[in-house]
Order: C-alpha cells, then structure tokens, then sequence
C-alpha cells in the first residue's frame, strides 16, 4: 500500500490566509451616524498585527456622505501584507432600492500600509450609506 | 503516518471553521449596527409627535388664493426663526402621520427625480466580479423609486416591496422584504453575491419624507454654519436650508470628482403641502467655489395609504416571497 505524503504546513497556512482574502466587510449609517467596522487585528509574520476597516458617515451640513476605508500595519511597514481588493459605496432609499454608488474601479483599491483614502458621495434620496469591501 | 496526518487534517480544520466565525464577528456586528441607528430613529419619531402637538397653533391656516406679487412679497420676508421653522416642519409632519398611521395597510412613497446633473454612470460591481451598468439600475432620465411598506397600527412595517422603473414602467431594481430580510432580486438575479444582494432588517416606523426631513432639520439646526429660512404660500409651505462647509468638499474621489470644481455650500429648498403635511420637493443645489452651482438632484414626492397592494403590483411581491420560501 502506498503512503500518502503529509500535506505540507505551509501551505496549509497560505489556504488559511486567502480564506482571509475573500472576507467582505460591510459598515452601515444613517443621518450624521458614523458606523465602523473592521477586521481585528491578527499577529503573522513574526508578530506584525494587520487592521482593516470601513466606515460611513452622513455629513452633517450637507447633502452628502463620506465613505471611508483604511489599512495599516502594527508596528508599521511597507510590505504588503494586507490590502483592499475591491471596495465600493452605496447609498440606499427606505425601501432598499440602490440611489447611487461609487464606481468599483481597480485604482480605488488600498494598500497595505495606506492611510484613510476616502470617497464623497450624494446622499439625495438616500437614508443609509452602505460601504463593503474585500480585505 | 497517514493517522497522524488525518490527525493534523482535522486540528486544521476546526481553526479554520473557528477563525471564519472569528471573522464573521464584525460582519454581524455591521448589521447590528444598522438596527440600533433605525431604533434610535424609530424612538426619535415618537418623540417628535410629543412636539407635534405643542407646536400646532404656529401654522396659519393655507390662504385661499395666491398671486406673484404675493409671491415676492413673502420671499422678500421669509420667516427666519430656525427653530420656529423646524417646530413648524415637524407639526406639517404630524399632520401627516395622524392622517396615514394608525390603521394596517400599505404606505406608498413615490420619489420621481425630475433634474439632476449629476452622470448616472459606471458599473456597479462586486469583488465577485460581477457587475451591472449603473444606468440599468437607475436610469439616466426621470427615475422613480417606488415603495410599499406593510404597517401595523403603530406605523412598523415587517413586510415592504421597492421598485426603480423608468418613465415608460421598465423596471430597474426589484426588491421585498419579507421574514426581517431584504433581498435585492435585481442584483441576485445578475449573479452578485448573497452578502450584497441580502440584509437584515429590524422591525422599524415606516419612513415618511416629511418626517425623516424633520428629523433631520432638527439634528443639523443648531450648527453655526447653517441657516433656515422659510416663508408660506398659498397652500404651500417652502423652508430653505443653506450651508456653508467649513473645507471645500469634493464629490467622488480626487481621481474621478463628480464635482465640475469643489462645493463650498449648498442650498436645499423642501416645499410642503400645509394641507397634508405632504414633503412635495427637494431640491439640492451645491454652490461651487468658483462661483457657480451645481444641480445636485430635484425630487418630486408622493405618500399615500392604500389598503392593499394594487392588483399590478401584488405579484412582484407574492411571486418574489414564494420564489424565496421555494429556495429555503
């Protein structure tokens, strides 16, 4: 009978990591409401810990809202070890119909170790902001 | 050699399954999120009909009739007591609250955006890689975002349809909300991801535009950067808001403003219906900072209480609730 080989643990640990990969992360507002979500922090490559968040905010003077998405490092570096593949930012009516979004383009993704990047968008119509991405 | 490797299979696969709902944790927290801000809204309302009643002796009664130098007079001496203005929104909101809520049925809000200058295009995506034109979700021209809400007699809804339709009754965007989900057929049935075409619903007070206007006229009122002011006419009573921002904004992102030059303000006209209480239009203009404006959108509204669903409509909602208890 022929052994089987044992599954190497690295690669076991690169599957676990793209299972990060594909995780969507979703924040919610609504009037002048500010709403965060993140992915809590996690230690791998010798302790370095990795954030990832969302947000959305109603401003309050204005007809708009502001999405927001941001990754960092602790302690900080350039490496890329985390990074937004693909974000995007709704507004919603009370009946859950799409008023107006941001375009999902490749050159709104984030990197790593960037700082906030974020987005206006025209809430007219709208009584929720919807932000989701792919960290 | 291969038990101790099925040994190590297993340890890797309950901290993979441990590490998702690790994970899912601010997913859910998200959404949980969501709930306590309609909560928050829904308590806020109730609040609001309190101040209803104190404030009914600010609102004259509508003039029989009306004419331009009329007109001119009233704008030339709006009313500008801010808080006089937002107690008189929120009593024209009351107005309609007690006509509509109260009993079981459908509350209908149509919302028709009549101008805009702002470019309905690009795709709306998903990290799936699926995607739709954004104009087939909201036409270019004259969109209408339709609504039913299923209430009980306090005004919460449990059950509620959304449509976006052209002029011409094409339908757009398709949506219900059934079993405290709602579901976005429209991006379900273009191949998008169940997280982007469904979300949790808590039991919430259906919502009014004159109302939600109210309450926001009332959160924003005491900033130092905004002003109110507000004058009758005829059956109609019309509130101007005017802000001025304290850093130019930028619409869109600074690769791709949505903006022709950054807005340094704006100016929002709401028209009310002194008979219904009734939220007629909305109209956003930015003031840019090179001078100029910018149409941001001007919206025609619609509220109504029917009964039941009207008979053309009922199927995009018991078709779509059977289609997914079928799934389930």
């Amino acid at each position: 009978m022929k052994d089987r080989k044992p599954i190497p643990f690295f690669f076991i640990s690169i599957m676990m990591f793209l299972t990060l990969g594909v995780f969507p992360m979703v924040a919610y507002a609504t009037h002048s409401y500010i709403k965060v979500n993140s992915i809590p922090r996690y230690g791998f490559l010798g302790g370095t810990s990795a954030h990832a968040e969302v947000k959305s905010a109603r401003i309050p003077e204005g007809p708009h809202g502001r999405c927001y998405i941001k990754s960092y490092t602790s302690p900080g570096t350039t490496i890329n070890v985390i990074g937004w593949t693909w974000w995007q930012c709704d507004v919603l009516d009370a009946n859950n119909n799409i008023v107006n979004t941001t375009q999902a383009l490749p050159a709104r993704a984030v990197t790593a170790s960037s700082t906030q990047d974020d987005i206006g968008i025209l809430f007219t119509g709208g009584v929720k902001i919807k932000t989701h991405g792919t960290a | 050699m291969y038990l101790k490797n099925r040994y190590i299979l297993i340890a890797v696969f309950i901290a993979t399954m441990i590490m998702i709902v690790a994970w899912s944790m601010p997913w859910l927290q998200a959404n949980s999120d969501t709930e306590t801000a309609y909560v928050t809204n829904s308590i806020d309302a109730q609040q609001d009909q309190t101040v209803y009643a104190m404030a009914s002796n600010t609102l004259s009664e509508p003039a029989e009739k009306s004419d331009s130098s009329n007109h001119t007079q009233l704008e030339a001496n709006p009313m500008t007591d801010s808080a006089l203005i937002v107690s008189t929104v929120k009593e024209l909101a009351g107005r309609q609250e007690t006509a509509l809520l109260g009993k079981p049925g459908w509350i209908y809000v149509r919302r028709i955006e009549v101008a805009s200058d702002e470019q309905k295009q690009g795709e709306y995506g998903s990290p799936s890689g699926a995607s739709i034109p954004f104009a087939e979700l909201v036409p270019a021209q004259t969109p209408i975002f339709e609504g039913w809400s299923h209430v009980d007699e306090t005004g919460l809804y449990h059950e509620a349809l959304g449509l976006v339709l052209s002029p011409n009754g094409t339908i757009h965007q398709h949506s219900i909300l059934y079993d405290g989900t709602w579901t976005h057929l429209t991006l379900r049935d273009n191949g998008f991801p169940q997280e982007q075409y469904r979300s949790s619903h808590s039991v919430i007070k259906v919502h009014l535009p004159a109302s939600y206007t109210a309450q926001w006229l009332a959160e924003i009122v005491n900033l130092d950067n905004i002003t109110l002011t507000a004058y009758q006419l005829g059956e109609q009573y019309t509130v101007v808001k005017e802000s001025i921002y304290k850093e130019p904004f930028r619409l869109g992102s600074s690769e791709q403003p949505g903006l022709p030059a950054p807005a340094v303000g704006d100016k929002t006209t709401y028209i009310f219906d002194m008979q219904t209480g009734q939220l007629l239009s909305e109209e956003v203009y930015y003031i840019l900072e090179d001078g100029r404006t910018f149409l941001a959108g001007n919206s025609e509204y619609h509220v109504a209480f029917m009964p039941e669903l009207p008979p053309e409509k009922a199927p995009l909602y018991y078709d779509a609730v059977n289609t997914i208890m079928g799934e389930q």
